[in-house]
């Protein structure tokens, strides 16, 4: 009857895996660093002057860390830069109201009126998916400077009618205080899983991404690579005939899950359930896994660590919705093009343990080698739609 | 139940004395045992929740917290935004409970003391449309809030909130009406009074227990309301529920207890109100007694 | 219109002529009101569908609007939302059976509404009895253990459901407070029901109870005392005086709180999404999910209309139980 919490996948195509699992060799950038950030930085003051004025609405779906990224550090710094700006910033807890607010977004589209949103993030597919309906203005060099330094196969996913300003990855998380030899690949894992039941956790796919995206690497284990790519980058739903191995061995995990097959319903009951040590191992999101250590939620002894090949990782994407008003456009554009500066993204990568929306190699060293705490590989994801599917066909087989 | 209370029934086939005392402490231990029970069930997750909101941590399977704090009451507070979000709840809500009196009470006095055509379609209207999954609803109502220029105001919120309470206060009091026996009405009219008087001075007064509930229940349904609200209000009139349901579930349980406790505060604020209307009814049998 | 004049139709079925639902049943005494009741019908009428005009319009219409999409008409005020979802059944002519189909044709969609059917019926069936026992004991022989009772009953009213469940969440997990002190008494996992359908009846139960244990009050406090002792005088035992005297009299307050809770955790979201297993789930969650993970908004329309087509049948339940003749209050 009220409130419902219904987080959809985290589950957005990921091409920056590959762009940065290409371009993160330091020194291979065409053009240094500094020189870099110098540009954007000198483009940005011409393009959007200090003067700009007003206020506008950014909808933003996705795990608190996410919120506290904005409220606690983009918003100010973008305020001190422009501090006649107002950003009426909407946080929307995993994305429970991405879809309602989609739609709202699409029918202001068809209705020509404005949604009342500027700017939109989200961490389910929801802005992919408005990207592909061509629901966005689209982003050019000349409204967002900046976004000259985006890997263009992520931009290429949504059209260029969207840009992404930050990724991250799942990772395996275990308590190393009982668990001497973690697992180092995904068969390895599975057998530990069997081995000691009830002592490992992923949340249901529908819940988050940190579950797909297990989910995920069972099913690719059993699929040809040349199938796994298509999954990822088109919606060919008859692929997903190639899943029914994987699915029959996720089945038959179920009672050695947590709770003899209870899947937590979100990213963060999973940290919740190795916080308090009912399971010994978990897959989670390497921002929140970082996070969650830094705060405490998650005791010293938790270790995050990627597996051989690892888990998938995904971009998130911020979007302008067509028919905003004109001046509202203009300071979300000036706002996107602060986000995608150089300075900004290494605020971003450092606050969420996670990737830049921009390459790797316009960074500075420093960032660089920080960033490679956690190794950079990564899987690629399946397409938004597929992974809808993933959602419903694995709670139709698995739980 | 039976048992318990008919020892002192005259009448009842009393068996000898001793077996009858063994029988009165056996049901004294059976009841207090019962009623211990129901206050487990009832108040102990409550109880639980107010210790989390003032703790630190547990460790399994300890009672106790490891050290309490008042922290998590630090950062729920000073959350931008919630004092903007409380005056938005306590306003609205309030609206939405006059409109929805203002639409149904009428309709619960005719569904209540008249047959008139359609009673049954307008009864089960109401009530299946109360079941249908309110996220379908308010998705399916976005192209027309959007034709009535509605999206993203205030009337627009109250519209959403008021489907809510629909249910109640057209049912509940409509039992309330019907209720009231018809010879206090005839009485009334016997003597001499007007049909207005009638409905002001007999009929609304004795079903002010039914009305209190129905109020309470659509107060708290509109106060609750955060999915339509937030599709319809965000980003301008995000209520209280919106503003912490967004966070509940993503912060450690001490948050979700202190939302739960903060949250709580207006509705029991409600309670202490309208508790004199709400228990009218039994106090009054009880003085009759 | 459709669907609402199908659950007309029902109900015209299952109530036949007789006792409309929420009227007072018909009584000998009435003839001077019923005379007039008919000339003012037309009034009466009028103030009846003031919440149903308004209803229609916000919530009438977009039911209208899902109907269509159920039939698969992508097009008009659906097409936002069809264009953003996907696995769509398009209508060829009048509409197509598609979606309702697929559906019905999966197991786990079946296993989810029986389970749904399950929850509503024993969570209203254990509602219903726990706040007869308490209001009818209370008003036959009053304590003051049962007041307290009664006063306790109506807090979780004032606890917005989606802390509630949380709070009932780890209050009955395997990390909680009741399996602490199981494990305390070293009874090991012995007391979880977070995780379960047996919790989603629990938690379900805990919420409703409040709104059952007021209105039951009201209607044993509207009791006259005269049909009472007039039991006791016969030398009625307590339970005879409550099953004999009691319900007969109050079985339209029964009836209401028996639908209402078995609508309300029929239709429920919060509860069975944070309580509950992760499979089966209950329709309201199996809705969202739909919706929201799945991207379906023409599978979550059948949905929709199942869980509607459910409160249009507890809805006929009232009609059932509101039919019986009240005998006159003293």
């Amino acid at each position: 009857m009220r409130h419902r919490r219904s987080a959809a996948a985290l589950a957005v195509v990921g091409s920056v895996a590959l762009s940065i699992g290409l371009g993160t060799g330091v020194g291979a950038s065409v053009r240094p660093a500094a020189r870099v950030h110098h540009t954007t930085s000198h483009k940005t003051k011409a393009r959007y002057p200090r003067t700009l004025a007003g206020s506008f609405a950014f909808y933003s779906g996705g795990d608190t860390n996410v919120q506290q990224l904005w409220q606690d550090v983009l918003i100010p710094a973008f305020n001190r830069a422009y501090p006649n700006i107002h950003v009426n910033y909407v946080f929307d807890e995993h994305g429970t109201n991405d879809v309602a607010t989609l739609a709202r977004v699409a029918q202001a589209e068809k209705n020509h009126a404005a949604s009342g949103y500027a700017l939109l993030e989200s961490a389910t597919n929801a802005v992919e998916l408005a990207a592909r309906q061509g629901l966005f203005i689209p982003v050019t060099t000349k409204d967002i400077p900046n976004s000259v330094n985006v890997p263009s196969a992520s931009m290429k996913v949504v059209n260029s009618d969207a840009v992404p300003y930050r990724g991250s990855k799942v990772v395996l998380a275990y308590n190393s205080a009982t668990v001497k030899n973690p697992p180092k690949t995904l068969a390895q894992l599975l057998t530990w899983i069997q081995q000691n039941p009830g002592k490992f956790a992923y949340c249901s796919p529908s819940g988050g991404g940190s579950g797909s995206y297990f989910v995920q690497s069972v099913l690719n284990s059993y699929i040809p690579q040349s199938v796994q790519e298509q999954l990822a980058f088109t919606s060919n739903s008859s692929l997903e005939s190639y899943w029914s191995k994987g699915l029959a061995e996720l089945h038959k995990l179920n009672p050695d899950m947590y709770g003899g097959g209870n899947y937590p319903t979100g990213n963060t009951q999973v940290l919740t359930l190795l916080g308090s040590g009912a399971v010994q191992m978990a897959t989670v999101w390497s921002d929140q896994g970082t996070q969650a250590l830094q705060d405490g939620q998650l005791p010293k002894s938790i270790k995050l660590v990627d597996l051989t090949p690892p888990f998938a990782g995904s971009p998130v994407y911020l979007g302008i919705p067509k028919y905003t008003p004109k001046n509202q456009a203009i300071l979300a554009s000036a706002f996107l093009n602060f986000v995608l500066s150089v300075p900004q993204q290494a605020k971003v990568v450092k606050r969420l343990a996670g990737f830049p929306g921009i390459k790797v190699s316009v960074m500075t060293k420093t960032v660089q080698s920080e960033f490679g705490v956690l190794g950079d590989g990564q899987s690629l994801p399946y397409a938004a739609t597929i992974s809808s599917d993933l959602n419903r066909i694995w709670q139709q087989q698995v739980p | 139940m039976s048992v318990a209370a008919s020892v002192e029934v005259p009448g009842w086939n009393a068996p000898t004395s001793r077996a009858r005392s063994v029988l009165r402490v056996g049901m004294r231990v059976g009841q207090v045992v019962l009623f211990l029970a129901a206050v487990f069930f009832i108040v102990a997750p409550l109880g639980w929740l107010i210790v989390l909101a003032f703790s630190r941590g547990f460790s399994f399977p300890s009672l106790v917290p490891t050290s309490f704090t008042l922290s998590w009451w630090h950062t729920v507070l000073a959350s931008p935004g919630l004092l903007h979000s409380v005056v938005l709840s306590v306003t609205i809500a309030p609206v939405v409970l006059a409109v929805s009196m203002v639409i149904c009470l009428p309709a619960a006095y005719a569904i209540g003391r008249y047959n008139f055509p359609g009673k049954r379609f307008v009864l089960l209207s109401v009530f299946s449309i109360n079941a249908f999954p309110r996220i379908s609803l308010y998705i399916a109502m976005i192209p027309m809030l959007f034709l009535l220029n509605l999206m993203g105001t205030v009337i627009g919120v109250v519209v959403v909130q008021l489907i809510g309470t629909i249910l109640f206060m057209t049912w509940i009091p409509a039992t309330g009406f019907a209720a009231i026996p018809e010879e206090l009405v005839e009485a009334a009219r016997d003597a001499g009074a007007s049909k207005v008087q009638v409905f002001w001075r007999v009929l609304l007064p004795l079903c002010r227990p039914s009305i209190a509930v129905a109020a309470v229940l659509s107060f708290l349904a509109a106060f609750d309301e955060a999915q339509g609200t937030f599709i319809v209000g965000a980003p301008n009139y995000l209520t209280m529920p919106v503003r912490m349901y967004s966070l509940v579930l993503d912060y450690p349980v001490q948050f979700a207890a202190v939302f739960a406790v903060v949250l709580s505060i207006p509705s029991v604020v409600l309670l202490i109100l309208v508790r004199k209307h709400l228990f009218a009814g039994t106090s009054a049998a009880m003085h009759l007694r | 219109m459709s669907e609402t004049s199908v659950s007309t139709e029902v109900a015209e079925a299952v109530v036949g002529g007789a006792g409309a639902p929420g009227a007072p049943a018909p009584r000998a005494r009435r003839s001077r009101r019923s005379a007039e009741g008919g000339s003012r019908g037309g009034l009466a009428g009028l103030l009846g569908y003031l919440p149903v005009a308004f209803l229609l319009v916000f919530g009438g219409i977009p039911i209208v609007f899902s109907l269509l999409l159920m039939f698969g008409h992508l097009g008009g005020p659906n097409a936002a939302i069809s264009e953003l979802g996907q696995g769509e059944i398009p209508a060829h002519g009048i509409g197509t059976l598609g979606a309702i189909t697929q559906l019905f044709e999966n197991a786990s969609y079946r296993q989810d509404i029986f389970a749904t059917v399950m929850v509503f019926v024993v969570t209203a069936a254990v509602v219903l009895a726990i706040a007869a026992l308490l209001t009818f004991w209370h008003r036959l022989r009053p304590s003051k253990p049962l007041a307290v009772l009664q006063f306790l009953a109506v807090i979780p009213l004032f606890i917005p459901v989606v802390i509630a469940s949380f709070s009932l969440w780890t209050f009955w997990g395997d990390r909680g407070f009741t399996n602490s002190l199981a494990q305390l008494a070293g009874w090991s996992n012995g007391l979880i029901f977070s995780g379960r359908i047996q919790g989603v009846i629990l938690a379900e139960t805990w919420v409703s109870l409040p709104f059952a244990v007021l209105l039951l009050r009201a209607g044993v406090a509207s009791l006259g005392d005269s049909s009472l002792d007039a039991g006791r005088d016969a030398g009625a035992r307590p339970f005879t005086i409550a099953r004999r005297i009691m319900l007969p009299q109050l079985r339209r307050e029964c009836t209401v709180v028996f639908c209402f809770t078995a609508v309300g955790a029929l239709g429920s979201f919060t509860v069975p999404y944070i309580v509950g297993p992760s499979s089966p789930v209950m329709l309201g969650v199996d809705a969202v999910n739909t919706y929201t993970a799945y991207n379906q908004p023409q599978q979550a329309a059948v949905i929709g209309f199942t869980i509607f087509v459910l409160a249009a049948l507890i809805g006929c339940v009232y009609a059932l139980g509101s039919r019986s003749r009240r005998v006159g209050r003293g």
